[in-house]
């Protein structure tokens, strides 16, 4: 699946975190940038990416603001972001 | 159930946290505390969290009303993980249950589901509360009543007071009929937060009032609620003593029994083993 | 001669303090401490190098040491705790040496019995007289009880009191003697009163922290410690305070009298001294305005060294005779060793002060923490860095349950017989990696920043720098 459009999910509260996707050419680039980076980076980063297979995207850009969030959250909040760019 | 506290569906900190906010039961909110462009992003963080924090408490979801577009969305993502109960909001009528039910009935086969689900009705208009008793009858799922005085009182043109008496009839109301067709029945939020005395004013009249328990928007009201909803220990010794003494007189064979001068008969047998159930004994 | 000197620097050059020297402070000012910096300052300007400071605790407000250790001024540090202001730039790698870390007791014993031997101490009193008797209990900086500065004003070389109130009449209350002090120097401030004293602390809010704390008293209770004659030790904030609550509530409905309340005296303790719940305050150190008026004015109230509250080569001090204590952690692993020194990622921040004393001289010794802060579990497969050695904990409570000890069997079947739910510390650990994942390894140095000396003198851990 493509990704139509750019949308972001989440907020900047602690223990929660913000997505950014947007639409890309040819592959998936993932930023992190967290407070627990050093110990969790590895983590949300897998997360997403399981999240964008289970979609079958295979191209995009995602941007991860997250603040300490527990794993349901980073998925909940990767989830809604692209569903909401698959929106029309 | 005491106590429900109502917790907002988009927040991380207290999904994650209200297996602890020592409540009976929480309702997890996704329609008042979620902003319209936010439905969907709670939905999923609700899912989610339903899935990965095996709440022990009874857990309900308060999904959007039926006027609105959200409300089989809801269902679609919340009722496989099995939640005990949904709450309905702004239930009005029976025609409302039967279109609930009619949604749950059908995602609950369509995902294999063996439990049914249950409800709760949110009575929060005027209409709600005149055909309470029928809502109350409309199906064999429906396990309480709940008044909503914030929105009931908007719906009256009443002023919304501490001191109540604009919602007095309400709650009796809800109280009688919930009664009469066999259900539970819980009374509205209080919403001053920093006010525990009243809270707990307000729940010991709605346990006067026969109601249940009560709901709360704060964890911090859970214990003046629980207070006035418990039985306290006078009320424990007596029931005790009330079952211990008809139990001796079917032992020995004796009819009518009294206890200090008072004749022990079935409505009274009954609610010292209320009591005693609502004491954990 | 004239015991007053004229400035600091003349207190100092008395001392003969000189390069390689070692000097100590004790810190009852906390965070509004003036002084340390002051006198750092100073000895900076003579051009005195290579110094090791031993200082009873070094708090973020001693942040200008930073310059002072890449100077070369300071070559040693020496304390029972490390706030993170300094203590994560000691992570880096800065000094040459290690920092030595001791608990509060380790550090009186060692005074005492000469294996650390100071120079040159400076005392802060925020009133002392004209022959040196010195207190902390009156004056613009008052900051309650000396415990901690008493072991070096009787066995350091050279000890200057540091104030900023000359009395006029003999200090007849004074915790530190005119006899043990060589000189006194007055200077403008000693101490920031904003930073000495926390304002009164308020038992927290959070549903979580209140159903750690209820749950501890469930644990002291089905251990059958709360009766008549307790002698217990709590913190002084957040889920510690409402430990403080719950057991307070169930001592005055039950009618129970505790022997005393030990270790850092908050105004909670101050109240419950005044309902009748406990005999007497033994006072480690005053953490607020209420705690030091008690202090001067209750006789129920009492001054301790830090040697008498926690030495662990006196039998007779107070830790040994504590039924509960209950304490903090940044980490706990399955073995149940505790970590107060490092956080997540290895940094200096803190440090055991009287953790381990407590905890090992208290018959029952809890553990209160949330299971998770954010992503971070407090339980780790290894801790960090051992603190508190597991062999002295007794029991973990978080929000999601108790855990206890395995080798305490029959405190455990004491909890299962008086029907409070137990909940294994690897169940805990379980429920941390469903929600977290497991942390990553931190990558750390070579370079052994900090050793942790245990009570008994032996080195239980090392600390290495970390690679940011």
């Amino acid at each position: 699946m493509k990704l139509l459009k750019n949308a972001s999910a989440g907020t900047d509260n602690r223990e929660d975190l913000r997505v950014t996707v947007s639409p890309a050419e040819s592959d998936i680039q993932i930023t992190i940038r967290s407070s627990v980076g050093a110990l969790f980076g590895a983590h949300i980063e897998a997360a997403a990416r399981e999240i964008l297979s289970d979609y079958q995207i295979s191209a995009c850009n995602m941007e991860i603001d997250d603040r300490s969030a527990l794993d349901y959250v980073v998925r909940a909040r990767v989830e809604t972001a692209i569903r909401r760019a698959l929106e029309v | 159930m005491r106590n429900i506290l109502f917790v907002p569906g988009n927040s991380t900190k207290m999904l994650t946290n209200a297996n602890f906010l020592g409540s009976d039961a929480v309702v997890i909110d996704l329609e008042d505390a979620v902003a319209p462009n936010e439905k969907d992003a709670a939905r999923l963080l609700v899912r989610n969290a339903i899935r990965a924090l095996h709440y022990q408490v009874k857990l309900g979801v308060r999904i959007n009303a039926l006027d609105t577009c959200y409300w089989q969305q809801d269902l679609k993502e919340i009722l496989p993980l099995a939640p005990d109960f949904i709450m309905l909001p702004k239930t009005a009528d029976v025609d409302s249950i039967h279109v609930l039910e009619q949604e749950v009935a059908k995602l609950e086969k369509q995902y294999g589901m063996e439990k049914e689900v249950k409800f709760i009705a949110l009575l929060e208009t005027a209409k709600g509360v005149e055909n309470a008793y029928a809502i109350a009858r409309a199906s064999k799922r429906v396990e309480a009543l709940f008044l909503g005085a914030e929105d009931l009182t908007a719906n009256l043109c009443a002023v919304r007071t501490k001191e109540s008496s604009e919602i007095l009839y309400s709650r009796c109301r809800l109280v009688s009929a919930a009664r009469a067709a066999g259900i539970d029945v819980y009374d509205t939020p209080f919403t001053d937060v920093e006010d525990i005395c009243g809270l707990e004013k307000d729940a010991r009249l709605a346990r006067q009032l026969g109601f249940t328990g009560k709901a709360s928007i704060n964890p911090c009201h859970i214990e003046g609620i629980n207070r006035a909803f418990s039985p306290s220990e006078e009320e424990i010794a007596y029931s005790r003593e009330v079952l211990e003494i008809i139990e001796k007189a079917e032992r020995e064979g004796h009819g009518a029994v009294s206890l200090r001068g008072k004749m022990i008969d079935a409505p009274i047998m009954a609610r010292a083993k209320y009591i005693l159930k609502l004491a954990g004994i | 001669m004239s015991k007053i000197a004229i400035n600091l620097r003349e207190a100092i050059l008395e001392s003969g303090l000189a390069d390689g020297m070692t000097i100590s402070f004790h810190h009852h000012l906390r965070n509004g401490d003036m002084v340390m910096n002051m006198v750092m300052d100073e000895i900076a300007q003579m051009g005195i190098k290579d110094i090791t400071i031993h200082c009873s605790s070094i708090m973020d407000v001693h942040a200008p040491l930073l310059e002072h250790i890449k100077n070369g001024v300071v070559t040693g540090l020496e304390a029972s705790y490390i706030g993170p202001a300094v203590g994560r730039e000691l992570s880096k790698g800065i000094l040459e040496k290690p920092v030595i870390f001791r608990t509060h007791g380790g550090r009186a014993s060692d005074v005492i019995n000469g294996k650390c031997h100071i120079d040159v101490a400076f005392i802060a009193a925020s009133a002392v007289d004209r022959e040196g008797n010195c207190t902390g209990k009156i004056g613009p900086a008052a900051f309650g009880g000396m415990g901690y500065a008493v072991a070096d004003a009787k066995y350091a070389n050279y000890k200057i009191a540091v104030t900023d109130y000359l009395v006029e009449e003999v200090l007849l209350d004074a915790s530190i003697q005119a006899k043990d002090i060589h000189k006194l120097v007055v200077v403008d401030q000693i101490g920031d009163p904003d930073g000495i004293v926390s304002s009164t602390t308020q038992v927290t809010r959070s549903p979580t922290r209140l159903k750690i704390a209820e749950d501890t008293l469930k644990v002291m209770t089905a251990a059958g410690y709360v009766k008549s004659g307790l002698k217990f030790q709590t913190g002084a904030g957040g889920v510690s305070l409402a430990v403080a609550k719950y057991l307070r509530d169930k001592m005055l409905k039950e009618n129970i009298r505790g022997d005393f309340c030990l270790g850092g005296i908050t105004g909670y303790m101050v109240q419950m001294l005044h309902e009748g719940c406990f005999e007497q305050l033994l006072d480690a150190q005053c953490f607020d305005r209420e705690a030091i008026r008690s202090l001067n004015e209750d006789p129920n109230h009492v001054e301790l060294t830090s040697s008498k509250y926690a030495s662990p080569t006196d039998p007779t001090s107070y830790v040994n005779e504590l039924d509960v204590v209950i304490l903090g952690a940044t980490e706990i692993d399955l073995n149940f060793n505790v970590n107060v020194h490092t956080d997540s990622y290895g940094r200096i921040m803190g440090g055991s002060g009287g953790h381990s004393d407590a905890a090992e001289g208290a018959k029952l010794c809890i553990i209160v923490a949330p299971l998770m802060r954010g992503r971070i579990s407090v339980i780790r497969d290894r801790v960090t860095t051992i603190s508190t050695p597991g062999s002295c904990i007794d029991v973990l409570v978080t929000e999601y349950g108790i855990a206890v000890n395995p080798n305490k069997p029959e405190l455990r079947q004491a909890l299962v017989d008086a029907g409070v739910k137990v909940m294994d510390i690897e169940k805990q650990y379980e429920v941390s990696l469903n929600l977290a994942g497991k942390p990553a390894a931190i990558r750390r140095g070579e370079k052994e920043v900090a050793l942790v000396v245990y009570r008994n003198g032996e080195i239980i851990d090392r600390i290495y720098n970390t690679i940011v």
